[in-house]
């Protein structure tokens, strides 16, 4: 247990000076929001009559455009921090000719992994109360008071996508690339889960595949509790298929990626790229 | 002759990385499909499942046609983040695997590196659009207006933009160490300012003025008109001209800017730092 903590002491810290070193980073979270989110508040306006988007509003109960944005926004930060930072990092450490050294290490290569996604994580969460702050002055955003019940549904979902951040680092381990991998991962899940518009759009054929997604029921129980959208189904069912989808993406993304590891590591090509 | 040697000997380098990792069919071939995807659902979302919300989106931008008015923005807004990478992170690869100083020792015009990785960057930004045109009509159905040469047109009157852009980015990423950040800055504002996905005069007075300060903004209008609204290239001219005068004006700067950046790393001794 030791061994583990110290593990995710020493790459907490790693994480945190890389991030500081660069302070351009850190001004940049206070504009992100307003890059991502304002072409769709524009968008929304350009199909909008006297401040109401009726079309939207026969989707979603409501004409609250913004806020669905931003909480997709929110999530989908969330969504990319385990991505970025699970596929990302063993590239980084490729390329910086760290990683088998680091991998000869006595430590389970999941700790090893996912130690690094933990100070992201406290970023991501930092960035997105500023983002809240920044999307409460620039579009009046607000919410419900049931924070902590959508942070109940947030976490459970969050898990589950690192499931698949691990699959994805399994691929990075093969491919020897992580951007177009991480990029199209993160871009098929938000685009099929309807982080930006309700799925209600898309075809049957395609509404199917969504609703397969866990992430799907992520986004829409955060936004029926947090702005009283009409959600696809009663939200207590929600929690269980989030639930349900958690423990089975986890044990299969680590299944997966233990075996490529192994299989890496045993061709001598864990630190080529 | 030389400095063609340089060029050259950069260009294939870059060429032989893109193509070492078989994910850049990815990058090519899917990527393009995607990306607009999330922008062409959330208008379909926004328009309503009677689509009562076109006839808004008409008056707004003159064309009923919002998934070809996307796709035309976002064609233009990939190549733009292309020569970004591109650019930015050819300099950023070389400060981190140390090799940017010695680089720069070499007895050749440092802006020859920044041109040999543009030739790659450029036949990445023609392919996609190619791949795009035949992906967003054949997959998508998305119909445009026009043929082949005025739409190779529209792209040809964008590359001093493009590249003036790209150098003024490459003298920030020498100057600050960092990239990812100065990416979503650049391709933020384009996003914001130039109507990628939405018409600028939906936005208030003051982002409109901001808007015409960039030649994108002209470029997309020019676009536009001939690809989704059906116009002739003497309808898009005073667009055209103000893209490319715009865009001769960010070629300079971004050389004079690079130049100077340059030299001050080079003075200060921090070429090499990351």
């Amino acid at each position: 247990m030791k061994k583990i903590w110290n593990v995710f002491r020493a790459r907490f810290s790693i994480s945190m000076k890389i991030y500081f070193r660069y302070p351009v980073n850190f001004i940049m979270t206070l504009f992100d929001p307003i890059i991502w989110l304002t072409p769709f508040y524009f968008m929304g306006k350009s199909f909008s009559s006297g401040g109401s988007v009726v079309g939207f509003e026969r989707y979603t109960g409501n004409s609250d455009y913004m806020g669905f944005l931003i909480i997709g926004y929110m999530i989908t930060s969330y969504v990319s921090t385990v991505f970025w930072t699970t596929g990302f990092s063993l590239k980084e450490e490729m390329r910086q000719g760290v990683l088998e050294s680091n991998w000869c290490a006595p430590v389970n290569k999941i700790v090893m992994l996912l130690s690094k996604t933990v100070f992201y994580f406290c970023a991501t969460t930092f960035e997105i109360i500023l983002t809240f702050i920044v999307c409460r002055i620039a579009f009046g955003f607000k919410l419900s008071s049931d924070l902590f019940q959508a942070v109940g549904f947030l976490i459970p979902g969050i898990i589950g996508m690192i499931g698949i951040g691990m699959a994805v680092a399994a691929l990075v381990l093969v491919a020897k690339d992580a951007n177009p991998i991480i990029d199209l991962v993160n871009s098929v899940l938000s685009a099929l889960s309807g982080s930006f518009f309700p799925v209600k759009v898309m075809s049957k054929g395609f509404l199917f595949v969504a609703l397969a997604i866990p992430l799907t029921y992520v986004y829409d129980s955060s936004r029926a509790i947090l702005i009283n959208q009409v959600p696809l189904f009663p939200l207590w069912q929600e929690l269980i298929i989030i639930i349900c989808a958690m423990f089975i993406l986890c044990f299969v993304g680590s299944f997966i990626f233990i075996k490529v590891e192994k299989k890496c590591r045993s061709l001598g090509i864990l630190g080529t790229h | 002759m030389r400095r063609i040697r340089t060029i050259a000997a950069v260009a294939r380098k870059e060429f032989i990385k893109m193509v070492r990792y078989p994910t850049w069919v990815i990058q090519m071939l899917i990527w393009p499909l995607i990306f607009p995807l999330l922008y062409i659902l959330s208008a379909h979302g926004f328009a309503g499942p009677d689509k009562s919300g076109l006839e808004l989106f008409k008056a707004a931008t003159g064309t009923e046609n919002y998934a070809g008015f996307i796709v035309v923005g976002i064609m233009a807004w990939m190549w733009v983040n292309i020569t970004m990478w591109s650019f930015g992170s050819y300099l950023r690869e070389e400060q981190m695997l140390g090799t940017l100083e010695s680089n720069w020792l070499c007895p050749i015009n440092r802006f020859d590196f920044l041109i040999g990785a543009s030739l790659v960057s450029a036949l990445q930004g023609l392919f996609i659009a190619v791949v795009s045109m035949l992906e967003y009509r054949f997959i998508y159905g998305i119909h445009f207006d026009g043929n082949v040469f005025l739409w190779l047109l529209m792209f040809l009157v964008t590359v001093p933009a493009v590249y003036g852009m790209g150098m003024l980015f490459s003298g920030v990423v020498l100057w600050l160490k960092e990239i990812n950040a100065v990416v979503n800055l650049v391709r933020g504002t384009m996003m914001v300012l130039c109507g990628i996905t939405f018409p600028t005069a939906i936005m208030p007075g003051w982002m409109q003025i901001l808007s015409k300060a960039l030649p994108f903004t002209f470029g997309l209008q020019a676009a536009r008109t001939v690809m989704v609204k059906g116009g002739t290239l003497k309808n898009a001219s005073g667009d055209i001209f103000m893209c490319l005068a715009e865009g001769i004006l960010l070629l300079f700067l971004g050389r004079i800017v690079f130049d100077r950046i340059e030299k001050k790393v080079k003075i200060s001794g921090s070429l090499e730092r990351f």
